[in-house]
C-alpha cells in the first residue's frame, strides 16, 4: 500500500489507520466524532497526499479542458477555479474534479481512486491539442485546513493576510518555508483552505501549522471525520452519490454542466436527459428513529421500493442518523416521509432540503 | 499490540461477544476489543425483545458506530429472557463499561453444549493476537 510522507508523524501520534484507493491513511485519530466537532467549531488539518494532481500544459489547455470537462472554461480566469466533471459519451461520471487554472498551466485535482483512470482518459483525447499531460501527484502534495478559525491559522502560518482569496480561486504564494497554491476551497462544509506544495515541504508545512493552530484548537483529522463532514454537507463521493453509470443530472449537480458551451463529451446524451423525466434524483435525508442509514439499504415509500441510499452515518452535529439516496424523481422532494429498510425492519425517516448542514456566515 | 481488558471469567466467541455463564442463564456483551474497532463510539444499539427464540450463530442485534453497523451474533441457542434497555437510550455505556453496566441481553439456553465452540480468556487473547497480524 501507498503511505503519505506524513506517515511516520501519523503513526506517531496514535492515528488508526485505513485502507483507501490503495493508500495506508488515517481514519481517526481521537473518534470520528471528537474530530468532526472539533473542524465544525474550530478547525481541522487534513493530510490529502492521497488525491491526484494532474497538470495540463501547452496552448490548447483551455480548448482541452472545454472539451473534456463539463464546466465552462471560457468563465473561468486565471487564479479562478471550476468544480465539474470529466464525463463519458453516455453521461456517465468518469470523475468529479476541481479545475485551476493558472499562469501557465491547468491543474485538475481528482479522487485517489482514480488518478490512473482520469490520466488515461485524458491522454486518449489528447493526440487532437497540442498540450503535454503530467500526473504530479508524487511532486505536488496538498493538505486542507477548514473550519472556522482556519482563516486565521493559515493568516499567521503565512505571515500575511489570506482573506483576500475568495471562494473558489486560488493564489500562487509563499507560505513558510513554501511557494505553494493556496485556494479557498474545501470538502467539509466548513471555510477553509486547499494547500499544494512541493512534497519536500509538506512535513514542515504540516507541524508549522499545528504548532502555529494548537492554541485556537486545530487538531489533525481522518478520513472517518471527513466523511461525515461531507456527508452533513450533502457533498458527493465518487463510488457512492457519482460513478460511471451515473449522470451529473441526477446527482443534481446540473449546474456544473454548461450547455451553452459548443461540444464536450458527454453533452448529447446528458442535455437529453435533463429534458427527460427522468428516472432518479439524489436527495438527502435524515432519521426520525434513531437507527442510523447504511449504503445499500432500500428506501421504501408507502410500501414501494422508490430508491436505494449511497451514503449513511451517524452525524456528529445532529446526533441522529443521515444519508443520502437516489430514488424516483417524483418522490425526491422535501418532507416526503420514507423508510428505510435495515434487514427485516423498517426504519422512519424524512427528505430534507440539501445541504442538510449549511455553515452559518460569518 | 494493544492490551484489551479481557476478564478471565467470561466465555468469548470470534466474533467479540463475551458471555458470563450461570448454569443455563448466560449473559451476552461485547469485549473490549469489539469497542475498540468502534473507535469507542457507539451511537446506537438495536437488541431483541424478550421472549425472542435465537438460534446459535444468528444475529440477534445491531450495534452502530459512527463510520459502519457490527452484527452481534448469539453463540448458544435459547430464549431471550432479559434485555438491558437501558443501553439502548446511552449506548456509549458499551463502550464505557464493556462487562458490567454495558451487558446486553441475557438467553437461557436449550443445550450447554453450545458453550463448547467458545473460548477461555487466554485463548482469546492470542486469537486477538492473530487478529491484529
Amino acid at each position: 500500500m501507498k503511505r503519505s510522507m506524513l506517515y511516520t508523524w501519523q503513526k506517531a501520534h496514535d492515528a488508526k489507520m485505513t485502507e483507501f484507493a490503495g493508500w495506508e491513511m488515517p481514519a481517526s485519530y481521537t473518534s470520528i466524532s471528537d474530530e468532526h466537532i472539533t473542524v465544525r467549531q474550530m478547525a481541522g488539518l487534513f493530510d490529502l497526499s492521497h488525491m491526484g494532481r494532474i497538470r495540463v500544459r501547452g496552448d490548447d489547455r483551455i480548448r482541452f479542458l472545454q472539451y473534456v470537462f463539463t464546466n465552462d472554461m471560457e468563465q473561468l480566469s486565471e487564479g479562478g477555479i471550476h468544480y465539474g466533471f470529466l464525463c463519458n459519451p453516455q453521461g456517465g461520471v468518469i470523475d468529479d474534479v476541481t479545475v485551476y487554472n493558472a499562469e501557465n498551466y491547468i491543474m485538475i485535482v481528482v479522487n485517489a481512486s482514480n488518478v490512473t483512470r482520469v490520466y488515461n482518459w485524458l491522454m486518449i483525447h489528447a493526440p487532437n491539442f497540442r498540450i503535454e499531460i503530467e500526473d504530479s501527484s508524487i511532486s505536488i502534495l496538498m493538505l486542507a485546513i477548514q473550519g472556522p478559525r482556519a482563516l486565521e491559522i493559515v493568516n499567521e502560518v503565512g505571515g500575511m493576510d489570506y482573506g483576500t482569496i475568495k471562494k473558489y480561486t486560488f493564489t500562487v504564494r509563499q507560505i513558510y518555508r513554501a511557494k505553494a497554491v493556496i485556494s479557498r476551497t474545501g470538502y467539509t462544509g466548513e471555510d477553509g483552505f486547499e494547500i499544494y506544495c512541493g512534497s519536500m515541504y509538506l512535513p514542515a508545512l504540516w507541524e508549522r501549522f499545528l504548532d502555529v493552530g494548537k492554541n485556537v484548537g486545530l487538531k489533525p483529522i481522518g478520513l472517518g471525520a471527513r466523511d461525515t463532514l461531507r456527508t452533513e454537507a450533502c457533498l458527493p463521493l465518487y463510488g457512492h452519490e457519482i460513478d460511471e453509470q451515473t449522470t451529473p443530472i441526477e446527482a443534481g449537480l446540473d449546474k456544473f454542466v454548461k450547455f451553452s458551451k459548443k461540444d464536450f463529451i458527454g453533452k448529447s446524451a446528458l442535455n437529453f436527459s435533463s429534458q427527460a423525466e427522468f428516472a432518479r434524483r439524489l436527495v438527502c435525508f435524515e432519521m426520525l428513529d434513531k437507527s442510523i442509514p447504511r449504503p445499500g439499504q432500500i428506501v421504501i415509500f408507502e410500501g414501494e421500493t422508490i430508491g436505494k441510499v449511497t451514503s449513511g452515518t451517524f452525524s456528529p452535529t445532529f446526533k441522529k442518523g443521515i444519508g443520502m439516496a437516489y430514488v424516483d424523481q417524483i418522490k425526491a422532494k422535501p418532507d416526503t416521509p420514507i423508510k428505510i429498510q435495515q434487514r427485516d425492519k423498517f426504519y422512519e425517516a424524512v427528505i430534507r432540503h440539501r445541504p442538510l448542514y449549511k455553515r452559518r456566515k460569518t | 499490540m494493544m492490551q484489551y481488558e479481557i476478564p478471565d471469567d467470561l466465555l468469548y466467541a470470534k466474533t467479540h461477544e463475551w458471555a458470563r455463564v450461570d448454569n443455563l442463564d448466560v449473559t451476552l456483551g461485547i469485549t473490549s476489543y469489539a469497542v475498540e474497532q468502534m473507535d469507542k463510539e457507539i451511537v446506537n444499539i438495536e437488541l431483541p425483545e424478550k421472549g425472542r427464540i435465537v438460534a446459535k450463530g444468528e444475529s440477534f442485534g445491531v450495534v452502530d458506530s459512527v463510520k459502519a453497523a457490527f452484527d452481534l451474533y448469539s453463540p448458544v441457542n435459547g430464549e431471550v429472557t432479559a434485555v438491558n434497555k437501558s443501553i439502548l437510550n446511552q449506548p456509549e455505556m458499551v463502550a464505557n463499561a464493556p462487562y458490567t453496566e454495558g451487558w446486553m441481553i441475557k438467553i437461557r439456553m436449550s443445550n450447554a453444549h453450545d458453550l463448547d465452540d467458545l473460548m477461555k480468556s487466554e485463548k482469546y487473547k492470542t486469537f486477538l493476537e492473530s487478529e491484529e497480524h
